[in-house]
């Protein structure tokens, strides 16, 4: 047994009893990388605000985190969390690097440990832009994990600078004036790569094999890794039950977010989203699927296939426009070896 | 056992309901447009609020709403309420809903079950309203939500407003939410088929000592935040979150589970079971379905051979909770 089927008999350090939605990405990707971290080194992980702080570390509630209990000779097993502020995750597994680099080189420490950062998209992106780039410029070596949910899912779904165009969110609503988000994501992918670091991914636990591996590496690494996790948020994209994987699916395979795996002197690629837009999945499919699409586009009664609103067709070609856009751009990013 | 009559409630004092509920159950909706009903009667005071925990989707909440002929000075929550709404059967498995009514209060329930039946499972004094509100919900919304249905029973629970006055306030309230034509002419269909659908009886089946409202000693033992009950779970029952009535159920009989783990991965709460097995590399047995289960369905879709799926069960009606 070995690779993905190995990693799923790891003991994961995300307990049940959190009191995140049903079905949350936060939490299939918290109890992933729970068993991908459970490798034999100590695990660091510091925490921003989010929905995955509040949630599974509220105070008085059942902390959702642990191993049970083991001798201390399993030093390897356990771990330990810090939580902050929202744009605070980056900076503090840079500080937490930091010190035990020096207490490793004193000796007062005797086994390394591995430093991961875990931060929402609205912390990392609107709030904590300049603590992310921060932390990446100065190459620590750690790794980050962005959950990309498009929004502020904690605080009531305020847009945030990751928000795919035309999505209706509480701060931008869509209605006869406005149809939903007018601005065009902030292209992060290329930031992260461009402020240094040496693996940038984009990839959600859908892609399960892929998924381990890439979080594998990025703690193997030298370098600084930034992980964005696409994040589909059953409350805030408003999708039926058991959704979740699926549509974390669709959206890379259709190019909302494709996913795309890029190593420093390796260069990089994108996976299972063709450059030509005939050969993905149409984008209606995905968009059919939430509610907060559902300005742009509706089911056929008679078809059952999901076509533009009536007058919507103009914000549909654009949005398509954009989709191709990205998949092309990332396409570029992955000739990059630099 | 005198009964207590919300309309002279509201006269002589304050009428004060409270409603529990599962987030996204539609409580909100069945409180704000109780209130709207209220608004329309210019000379009553009114006051509505509902209250939520740090918990997501699923979670118990509860929602409070004062009326009353002069204006309102309080500012709590109701601990003592007049009349009270299960909006949820399986909400009523953390907490009493009954808690602190008076005897002769009223209580609506959405449920199927006959008002005696629920007046001798909860142990209920008073009149006792039940709408199966979850099934008119299926039938014209598509969605299995009651708050269509509960809004009815609350307002024929208080007495007196005709019937074309409750369906346009509730229509009205609708449409400060941006709810399009075709959603609205669905709920004027429930809301018409509910007014036929209320049952109602009157009970005296508490027994003393049942449903005592809570008895504040100070804050004592609390912990710093935490200034409710319902922000005090311990124990995060998360199997509470999930759709009521419904439970996962695994059946493996042919050995089909083919171990491709991806079941065990990406459960969010990670209570598949699974044991060694020489060939696959792991075989799943099953899922832990008592306490954390959120009936996300994850598994579900997931897993290649079809192996998960959701079962009915009644529970959540024998777990209900009777504080006495």
């Amino acid at each position: 047994m070995s690779g993905y089927k190995e990693t799923a008999t790891h003991d994961s350090c995300f307990r049940p009893g959190s009191t995140l939605c049903p079905g949350c990405m936060e939490s299939v990707a918290f109890q992933n990388l729970g068993r991908v971290t459970d490798n034999g080194v100590k695990t660091i992980f510091t925490i921003g605000t989010s929905c995955g702080e509040v949630s599974t570390l509220a105070y008085p509630n059942v902390v959702a985190w642990g191993r049970g209990d083991a001798p201390p000779e399993m030093f390897g097993k356990s771990f330990s969390i810090i939580h902050n502020v929202f744009e605070s995750a980056p900076t503090l597994a840079e500080a937490v690097r930091d010190v035990s680099d020096v207490l490793t080189g004193c000796g007062a420490l005797e086994r390394p440990v591995q430093v991961v950062a875990m931060s929402g998209d609205g912390g990392a992106f609107a709030i904590g832009l300049r603590g992310l780039l921060h932390t990446i410029y100065r190459r620590s070596r750690i790794t980050m994990m962005v959950l990309v949910n498009e929004f502020f899912a904690n605080t009531g779904f305020q847009y945030s600078p990751a928000a795919t165009p035309f999505s209706d969110t509480s701060t931008t609503p869509a209605g006869k004036a406005i149809p939903g988000n007018m601005q065009k994501p902030l292209d992060y992918v290329h930031l992260a790569m461009a402020a240094g670091a040496d693996l940038v991914a984009q990839i959600s636990p859908a892609y399960g094999k892929l998924f381990v591996k890439t979080m594998e590496k990025s703690l193997s690494l030298k370098g600084t890794a930034v992980v964005f996790v696409p994040a589909p948020c059953i409350s805030g994209w408003k999708y039926d039950d058991g959704q979740t994987l699926e549509l974390a699916l669709l959206g890379a395979r259709c190019g909302i977010f494709p996913t795309f795996v890029w190593e420093r002197g390796q260069g990089g690629s994108v996976k299972d989203c063709p450059r030509e837009a005939t050969e993905r999945p149409r984008i209606e499919e995905f968009l059919g699927m939430q509610r907060r699409f559902a300005h742009l586009v509706e089911r056929d009664r008679e078809t059952g296939a999901i076509r533009a609103r009536a007058g919507q067709e103009a914000h549909l070609e654009n949005l398509r426009g954009w989709v191709q856009e990205n998949v092309e751009r990332l396409y570029a990013l992955g000739e990059l070896k630099k | 056992m005198k009964l207590l009559d919300p309309r002279s409630m509201m006269a002589e004092s304050d009428l004060e309901l409270r409603g529990d509920g599962k987030a996204g159950g539609g409580l909100v909706l069945a409180f704000q447009s109780l209130a709207d009903l209220m608004l329309g009667d210019a000379s009553l005071h009114v006051q509505e609020w509902p209250f939520f925990s740090s918990a997501r989707r699923g979670a118990n909440i509860r929602s409070f709403l004062r009326v009353s002929a002069r204006p309102i000075q309080t500012a709590c929550e109701v601990t003592r309420p007049g009349m009270a709404l299960l909006m949820d059967e399986a909400a009523g498995r953390s907490v009493d809903f009954a808690e602190g009514v008076p005897p002769g209060g009223t209580f609506v329930l959405n449920t199927q079950r006959s008002p005696e039946e629920c007046a001798r499972h909860y142990r209920l004094s008073g009149r006792v309203f039940t709408i199966a509100g979850d099934t008119i919900g299926e039938r014209f919304l598509k969605h299995t939500i009651g708050n269509v249905s509960t809004y009815v029973a609350m307002a024929q629970a208080i007495g007196g407003f005709t019937r074309e006055h409750t369906v346009e306030s509730f229509v009205k309230t609708l449409k400060k939410r941006r709810i399009p034509e075709l959603v609205l002419q669905r709920n004027r269909e429930a809301l018409a088929a509910s007014f036929d659908e209320v049952r109602s009886g009157t009970f005296d089946l508490a027994g003393p000592g049942d449903h005592a409202p809570p008895t504040f000693d100070g804050y004592g033992e609390l912990p710093v935040g935490a200034q409710t009950s319902l922000r005090l779970s311990q124990t995060n029952r998360t199997a509470d979150y999930a759709r009521s009535g419904f439970r996962l159920h695994f059946s493996d009989p042919e050995l089909k589970c083919n171990g491709c783990s991806h079941c065990i991965t990406n459960c969010p709460e990670g209570i598949i079971l699974w044991r060694p097995d020489p060939e696959r590399g792991v075989l799943v047995t099953g899922a832990d379905v008592s306490s954390y289960c959120k009936l996300c369905g994850e598994c579900i879709s997931v897993c290649p051979e079809h192996l998960f799926s959701e079962a009915p069960y009644e529970e959540a009606w024998e777990e209900a909770e009777v504080r006495s």
